[in-house]
């Protein structure tokens, strides 16, 4: 009993002391701009970023504030009175809004999906009729690139069975039993369908109408049949309007839902995790071996979840 | 069993300390701190900013309004594109709707103690007119009956040029913040630099060794290989010396100067530099202007670098190095091998290449002044 009570202060000591901790965040009106201070602790790890984040809604969801000056970004230094100046010039969706900040830190290599309202669309497939659904996601934050050969093996310790040498390609061969454990070893997940579709279509940005994953041109975003006979390294094509990469192509990617056909017509609008049974995952975005079509960012696939092939891989994600 | 107590208690406690520090309670807005008609009045407000894309200008007020320990600030919208008596009566509506929920008294903006760690307080945000008006109420009154048409015409201009004054300034505001902000960090950059230069120089001192073994001689190069400090050198010793160099090398003495090795950082000087494999190879990645990567060595002229866990490329024309701290090791320059019998002084160089220290100016000089030629990127 003694030895689990240290071991239980000792984790969460060393958890708590483990990257940021930011206090006495205050924010004031001044002039035409917003000043934000604070106070941060733990000094913040090489590729990380200190970023500001706003609510409009009380609170349930915070956007991330791209053009502030100030005490963020990657060289920030710990210490008291940090400050973040924010101009509001033609910021007219601030004006007479009751706003709060949120201070988080961005790990190096991932994106800040802001939270937001999308519309999904799907073929009823009794009535075999277009069908729309309006879902509502949280912020969080997602793998700007697939997980690479050699993020797997740094942290699994060992290659996907399938290592060809190239080693910022995407980890393939993986079930989806693999990635999670990938995930969940390093404190991540795997993203939902619904947080998968709508960070692939820009999230909150106004660019997210695109076919592919931030281009109707799939050449300039993806890997596909057309363009490549294999895999390639990840962060090459264009990015998405949010930064994400190879959303399209290189190699599908695992999501946590069971897949079922019309799961979008019944599932609750607000962040849906999937159905609660099923015999197979979601996965989506298409590879190398796909043609334009299941390249589309709206297009749904699945596999039994120990299944693993050449040309699926995925990405994590991870809560605010 | 008490011990158990104790034990779920403690777990317990801790949890939740743990969430607060990692910002993980969310804050909430408590359902008092808005009147229905603040909130109604808001989400007209909110809607109407919706449906225009005209400039606005926002102004702040020294009148926070505090409801149940949560303060706000006040708005007011003002178009730019509107006219001005369509501005005044505008005004004096939404003036008169919210002043109802404005207190006079002044007072700090405080942050809310409930609220999560990484959670700032709420405010609401005023616009340029509102500002305007807490800046010079008497401007902002209504149609006097005293007032002739031109003066009160003349009145609505003040106002519109007050506003227009008051988002001038902020933006001076900004512009000096922010060039003070550069400065700052610019000073602190070159104070950093010359501490930790001075703590270099300090450590600098001569050396001497005598070599515990050398390798085989290679009669092409005319050089011996020599491990000192984990480190390999070669040293340049003619043929003609190098059987009696091998004989007595027991007897040769190594002098040189030892310092604290610096460490440094590859600050990215281009808008897009390539990070490669290798000097050369395939791109693994693309850095912007002011990313920072750990420098591992020079390879030619190419900066090798610690990129997200593992080693990149970058060439030396994209990017340039920055003296960020001193390691506690030593390393050694300037390093010379005596010939025990003839005197002779040989050359050592390091054959891993050692990062430069800042003394080595030479080299250093001819980075910056990119005179290395390399791809185009």
């Amino acid at each position: 009993m003694k030895t689990n009570y240290i071991l239980i202060v000792l984790v969460t000591c060393l958890v708590s002391l483990s990257g940021q901790t930011y206090k006495n965040v205050r924010a004031k009106q001044d002039g035409l701009s917003i000043t934000v201070q604070y106070d941060m602790a733990g000094k913040l790890f090489r590729g990380d970023q200190v970023a500001l984040t706003y609510s409009l809604d009380n609170g349930k969801s915070y956007s991330i504030i791209k053009n502030a000056d100030g005490d963020i970004g990657p060289n920030v230094l710990p210490g008291k009175n940090n400050e973040v100046n924010w101009l509001l010039i033609d910021k007219d969706y601030i004006i007479g809004k009751i706003i709060n900040f949120r201070m988080v830190t961005i790990p190096e290599g991932m994106v800040y999906v802001d939270g937001g309202q999308f519309t999904r669309t799907g073929i009823d497939s009794k009535k075999k009729e277009k069908t729309e659904h309006s879902i509502v996601l949280g912020s969080f934050l997602m793998d700007e690139t697939e997980v690479t050969q050699r993020e797997y093996r740094h942290v699994m310790g060992k290659y996907a069975s399938d290592y060809t040498g190239c080693m910022e390609c995407p980890v393939e061969n993986v079930s989806w039993f693999d990635a999670t454990a990938y995930a969940r070893k390093i404190g991540k997940r795997l993203p939902t369908e619904a947080e998968w579709e709508y960070a692939a279509k820009g999230g909150a940005s106004e660019k997210n109408d695109f076919q592919f994953s931030g281009s109707n041109k799939i050449s300039d975003v993806a890997w596909y049949l057309s363009n490549t006979e294999s895999k390639q390294p990840v962060g090459i094509k264009k990015p998405n309007a949010i930064g994400l990469y190879d959303m399209s192509g290189n190699v599908w990617e695992w999501c946590s839902d069971w897949y079922h056909e019309d799961y979008f017509q019944i599932a609750e609008s607000k962040n849906p995790q999937g159905p609660d049974y099923g015999t197979e995952k979601v996965v989506r975005g298409g590879s190398w071996f796909s043609n334009e079509t299941f390249c589309n960012v709206s297009r749904r696939y699945k596999l039994k979840p120990d299944y693993r092939d050449t040309n699926f891989g995925f990405r994590c994600v991870k809560d605010l | 069993m008490t011990n158990k107590i104790i034990y779920k208690f403690t777990l317990l406690i801790m949890v939740a300390l743990f969430l607060e520090n990692c910002g993980a309670v969310k804050p909430k807005v408590p359902a008092s701190a808005l009147t229905k008609r603040e909130a109604n009045k808001i989400s007209a407000v909110n809607n109407d900013s919706k449906k225009s894309n005209e400039t606005q200008y926002v102004l702040k007020i020294e009148t926070p309004v505090e409801t149940d320990g949560v303060t706000y600030v006040q708005t007011v919208k003002a178009k730019s594109g509107e006219t001005s008596a369509n501005k005044k009566n505008s005004f004096v509506q939404n003036y008169n709707d919210e002043k109802v929920n404005i207190k006079a008294n002044k007072k700090e903006i405080s942050v809310n103690s409930s609220l999560g760690n990484s959670y700032s307080n709420f405010i609401r945000v005023k616009t340029v007119y509102e500002l305007a008006m807490d800046a010079n109420p008497p401007l902002f009154l209504p149609h006097d009956e005293f007032e002739t048409a031109d003066e009160y015409k003349k009145r609505v201009s003040d106002q519109v040029s007050l506003m227009k004054e008051i988002v001038q300034m902020t933006s001076q505001k900004m512009e000096i913040k922010k060039a003070q902000r550069i400065q700052v960090a610019k000073d602190k950059e070159l104070r950093t630099k010359s501490i930790l230069e001075d703590l270099m120089a300090e450590s600098s001192s001569s050396v001497e060794f005598t070599p515990t073994d050398i390798g085989r001689y290679n009669p092409e190069k005319e050089t011996f290989p020599i491990i000192l400090h984990s480190t390999q050198y070669q040293i340049s010793v003619p043929r003609e010396e190098a059987r009696t160099f091998k004989a007595n090398f027991k007897s040769v003495k190594i002098k040189g100067i030892k310092q604290l090795k610096p460490k440094y950082d590859v600050s990215v000087t281009v808008s897009k530099a390539h990070i490669r494999s290798r000097p050369n190879g395939s791109i693994v990645g693309i850095a912007s202007r002011g990313d920072l990567f750990e420098h591992v060595q020079d390879e030619d002229e190419w900066f090798k670098i610690n990129y997200k866990g593992q080693f990149g490329f970058t060439h030396m024309n994209n990017a340039e190095l920055k003296l960020v701290d001193i390691d506690d090791a030593y390393e050694y320059h300037d390093m010379v091998a005596i010939h025990p019998t003839t005197g002779s002084m040989f050359a050592m160089t390091s054959v891993d290449k050692l990062v430069k220290a800042p003394l080595n100016l030479a080299s250093r000089k001819l980075f910056e002044a990119g005179q290395a030629d390399g791809p185009k990127e």
